[in-house]
């Protein structure tokens, strides 16, 4: 319990660094933001000073810091000059739809990596280990860009899937069903290229774990006493392989919100990357940090729960 | 002494000969990247042929005139009329190869006419020399950022391993706070808070430096282990007898140990950043217009209508491949260790 | 004869700090006392943990000591700066156990054995050259390994390469920590009779270098000492000349030691003292 308590705080001193950093990304810019927002007809003077006077920027750093890091305790994060509104809401809407692609592609990505992995490092050397680690190979090879753009070209020219969005004009009236569906054809290309993308990574240390396993004297011992191959594999090799595969679990919670950013740009999917994208080239100071800060306590958060995990199945390390 | 393997050497010579091509880009493309033909917006890939429409072999390959078909705005098919000759080392636009040398010659070309071998851009741009120079940028900003994560990393993390205590502290926590941030986000996010719209050489250095800058924290964290081992190793506490200074310890005997580890990350490092290159130039905030870069060469795919009518527009993102190969295979075949083919005593 | 290093009440202690947070400390020197004269040869011998290679390491002037003195000529060292100490160094040199990590593996041998020169001295390259030659002749290693890579060479010549690179600025002190323990037992003979001959009276006193041999090896510290020092726990327990420790010991660590002796035969074979 206190290798978790330490963690946890380990945790929170992370994110409190990431405050930091991303509130000295304000103070440090060059060039006041302020005036660069005068220049813009569409703010007000009166908005202005408001903005001045809400957000303290006569006040020495330390004082605005603490300031900020009030306003994000009651989960406030800022204003959008773009939108006219608080940045959380927007953000709490971009989130959604990035996450409800990234959970979908995870459990997918795993569900189809786990079994590859593992029947590849049983079928070690033989041509099913030699096809999967082929494919892996050239997947690897291919940049993300390359390979996002590409299904996307193939996608377009076979005409078999809507070019890009997250659901059809129109389909607000659709029965529950249908907009299901809809919500599932949308999401089949950018999850697809996320699912692929993730592949030879996982595929790679599912099965390298696995083999390193496999070869244990604990498994040996289990095969001699006539246990079945399948229950072997999986009731036994897996869960001792387990630790670096709940590390590298924890690396795609961890993910969930920032490591889509291209996929979505490419393919129009409304989340969390293309508000980013459209923030930095509007110059919409709070929404770039509010999006940095939520990525990165994702991160923080997805480590933490590698370790709780961690911590509940290895039993080597509740004795450390 | 480390590069012992065959297979490292074959990789190399191999990523060499990839980059010498691309760094003849004055020589080998034909036409300036810049130069635009407003009169030939996207247009198809030239097909080279030997036979011509009536069947008569020629030895010197020709390319046909491209007209655009009637009744369509956008549809290119060749005019069997027009042939236009290849010509092998023609004068063309003047280049200056690596910056310096300057030159008036190209491997091909044609007289009258244009060879788009991969076709143009919306501005009748030749891509295929588009690419070339464009590969150019972004192996040049994957490179000089590689070597700008090494050079802190190495020097943070040699000095925190070998003096330790609280230097050693501070610095690995900073570390582990870079690293606990999501890589690409902080990238975003600290490009969005320098200019924007800057000329493309401030943008270069610009992207540059952020993405090395950004990237110390692995290349410290392991540059440290070895700082911290070798700091412990009898002969170093034997010239320490000698009376040797810090700095002679650390420059003769922390840092050569340190080869390896550089090696490996710098071909870690290269095809990780060349991608955030081209990611950024890709959504407009790298390298800007008309200077190519692989990543605005793919820009316009953003569009509906390229996408789905110009294929050849992907082909920047094909031309990266190999490189990425290349340095994959290097960084994994480094990794394994000179045991691979020579036993070494 | 003249007293050349000296400890006095050496204590050194660590802090090591238990998984729950609780710092212990742990004495690896108790109050030590030694004395070391001018071309002796000494021997100290204890089990492992016995605090024999941190008392090597600190008469080395590897480490400060926690508090105590070290003497050198009369010298007190321990308060000495880092510059003062860098003059002083050269006369005590210490070698260690482990000959595989004694050289830096991208060294060649000419290399290793220059070092000290070019930090000490302003010797012309070939001068050191020559020096090396020199110096691997009294050795007992082949001239023409100069240009080898120090990794190439076997676990003895290593170790005769560390006694030569020890013996290049002329110590006045030679440690040796467990140097010989790594070896295989005719190879360590060879080196004992090495160092015999280093230390042969027939050298004037004023360049012959005072030898400790730091072992776990009674065996190995009658055939080679005149003086054997036994220590445990951190503290010297009992100490004389090689004869009366080996024929009569008095504590308890001296007597385990000699019965884990090889063959329990009389500890008698030595080299004639010349």
């Amino acid at each position: 319990m206190r290798y978790l308590a330490r963690r946890f705080l380990h945790a929170v001193l992370l994110l409190a660094g990431a405050t930091v950093v991303t509130f000295l990304f304000t103070a440090l810019a060059p060039g006041n933001y302020f005036d660069e927002m005068r220049l813009n007809p569409q703010i007000s003077r009166e908005t202005l000073t408001a903005l001045k006077a809400h957000y303290d920027l006569d006040k020495p750093l330390g004082v605005r810091y603490l300031v900020w890091l009030k306003s994000l305790a009651h989960g406030e994060m800022g204003y959008s000059f773009a939108y006219n509104s608080p940045v959380s809401p927007l953000l709490a809407v971009r989130a959604r739809n990035t996450l409800l692609l990234t959970i979908t592609s995870t459990l997918l990505a795993w569900c189809i990596a786990l079994p590859l992995g593992v029947w590849s490092a049983e079928c070690s050397g033989r041509w099913v280990d030699r096809l999967v680690t082929g494919v892996s190979a050239v997947l690897l090879v291919i940049p993300d860009i390359a390979l996002a753009l590409g299904l996307l070209t193939i996608s377009v020219h076979t005409r078999w899937l809507p070019a890009g969005g997250m659901v059809s004009i129109g389909s607000e009236t659709l029965p529950f069903a249908a907009r299901l569906w809809d919500l599932a054809r949308h999401m089949l290309l950018p999850a697809g290229i996320l699912v692929l993308g993730a592949q030879p990574l996982l595929v790679r240390h599912i099965r390298s774990a696995v083999a390193e396993t496999i070869g244990e004297g604990f498994v040996r011992a289990a095969e001699a006493h006539g246990i079945p191959r399948g229950r072997l594999l999986w009731r036994y090799a897996l869960p001792a392989a387990a630790n670096p595969l709940i590390s590298l679990f924890g690396f795609s919670i961890g993910a969930l919100l920032s490591g889509s950013l291209l996929v979505e740009v490419v393919t129009s999917w409304p989340g969390l990357g293309p508000f980013l994208l459209e923030a930095i080239l509007a110059r919409d100071l709070y929404v770039v940090i509010g999006g940095v800060l939520l990525s990165a306590l994702f991160l923080v958060a997805g480590n933490f729960i590698a370790d709780v995990l961690l911590f509940w199945a290895d039993p080597r390390i509740r004795t450390e | 002494m480390k590069i012992t393997s065959h297979k490292t050497v074959a990789l190399l010579i191999f990523l060499i000969f990839l980059h010498a091509f691309v760094l003849a880009a004055g020589f080998i493309a034909p036409y300036d990247p810049v130069q635009q033909d407003r009169d030939r917006p996207y247009a198809p890939p030239a097909a080279i042929h030997f036979v011509d429409a009536a069947g008569k072999f020629h030895v010197r390959p020709f390319v046909y005139q491209q007209r655009v078909r009637e009744g369509s705005f956008d549809q290119y098919e060749d005019d069997q009329a027009t042939r236009i000759p290849l010509k092998f080392f023609v004068t063309g636009a003047s280049y200056r190869l690596l910056g310096v040398i300057p030159g008036t010659l190209h491997l091909f070309g044609t007289e009258e006419g244009s060879v788009n071998l991969l076709g143009t851009d919306g501005y009748g741009r030749d891509l295929f020399s588009r690419i070339l120079y464009g590969g150019q940028i972004s192996l040049l900003a994957g490179l000089l950022a590689a070597s700008v994560s090494l050079l802190i990393g190495t020097f943070v993390g040699g000095a925190s391993g070998y003096f330790g205590g609280w230097t050693d502290s501070i610095v690995m926590r900073l570390a582990e706070l870079c690293l606990a941030l999501p890589w690409l986000y902080l990238l975003f996010g600290v490009r969005a808070f320098l200019p924007l719209l800057v000329n493309p050489l401030k943008a270069f250095l610009t992207v540059v430096v952020v993405i090395g800058a950004l990237g110390w924290a692995r290349p410290a964290r392991l540059v440290r282990g070895v700082a911290l081992s070798a700091k412990e190793r009898d002969f170093v506490r034997a010239a320490k007898g000698f009376g040797a200074s810090h700095f002679y310890i650390l420059c003769r005997h922390v840092l050569p140990q340190t080869r390896s580890v550089i090696l490996t990350q710098a071909a870690i490092l290269i095809p990780q950043y060349i991608l955030a290159e081209v990611t950024l130039s890709f959504l407009g905030l790298g390298i800007p217009e008309p200077t190519p870069s692989w990543g605005n060469l793919l820009s316009s795919l953003q569009q509906y209508s390229v996408l789905s009518s110009y294929w050849w527009m992907y082909l920047p993102a094909v031309a990266m491949v190999p490189f990425f190969f290349g340095y994959l295979a290097l960084s994994s075949s480094l990794q394994d260790g000179p045991r691979a083919d020579k036993i070494e005593s | 004869m003249e007293v050349l290093l000296s400890a006095e009440n050496l204590v050194k202690e660590y802090s090591s700090r238990h998984f729950s947070g609780v710092k212990a400390l742990v004495r690896a020197l108790d109050r030590v006392n030694l004395a070391i004269p001018r071309g002796a040869r000494i021997a100290i011998v204890g089990a492992s943990g016995s605090g024999k290679s941190t008392l090597a390491v600190c008469l080395a002037c590897l480490e400060k000591p926690s508090s105590g003195t070290i003497r050198f000529q009369n010298h007190e060292l321990t308060c000495l700066s880092v510059d003062e100490l860098r003059s002083i160094r050269p006369q005590i040199q210490l070698v260690f156990q482990d000959p595989a990590t004694a050289f830096n593996p991208n060294f060649t041998v000419l290399e290793v054995l220059e070092e000290p020169w070019i930090l000490q001295t302003k010797m012309s390259a070939e001068e050191r050259r020559e020096r090396a030659t020199e110096l691997l002749v009294r050795v007992g290693l082949a001239r023409n390994i100069l240009g080898r890579g120090s990794a190439d060479l076997s676990g003895g010549q290593r170790q005769r390469l560390a006694i030569a690179r020890a013996l290049a600025l002329k110590p006045k002190v030679l440690i040796l920590d467990e140097a010989l323990s790594a070896l295989d037992y005719s190879v360590q003979a060879q080196i004992a009779n090495l160092l015999l001959d280093l230390s042969d009276r027939a050298i004037p006193l004023a360049v012959r270098p005072a030898i400790v041999l730091i072992t776990h090896d009674l065996v190995m510290a009658a055939r080679f000492a005149d003086e054997i020092v036994v220590m445990q726990s951190g503290r010297i327990v009992e100490n004389g000349p090689v004869q009366k420790i080996v024929g009569n010991p008095e504590h308890a660590a001296t007597q385990a030691l000699l019965a884990c002796t090889m063959n329990g035969a009389p500890i008698s074979e030595k080299r004639p003292a010349v």
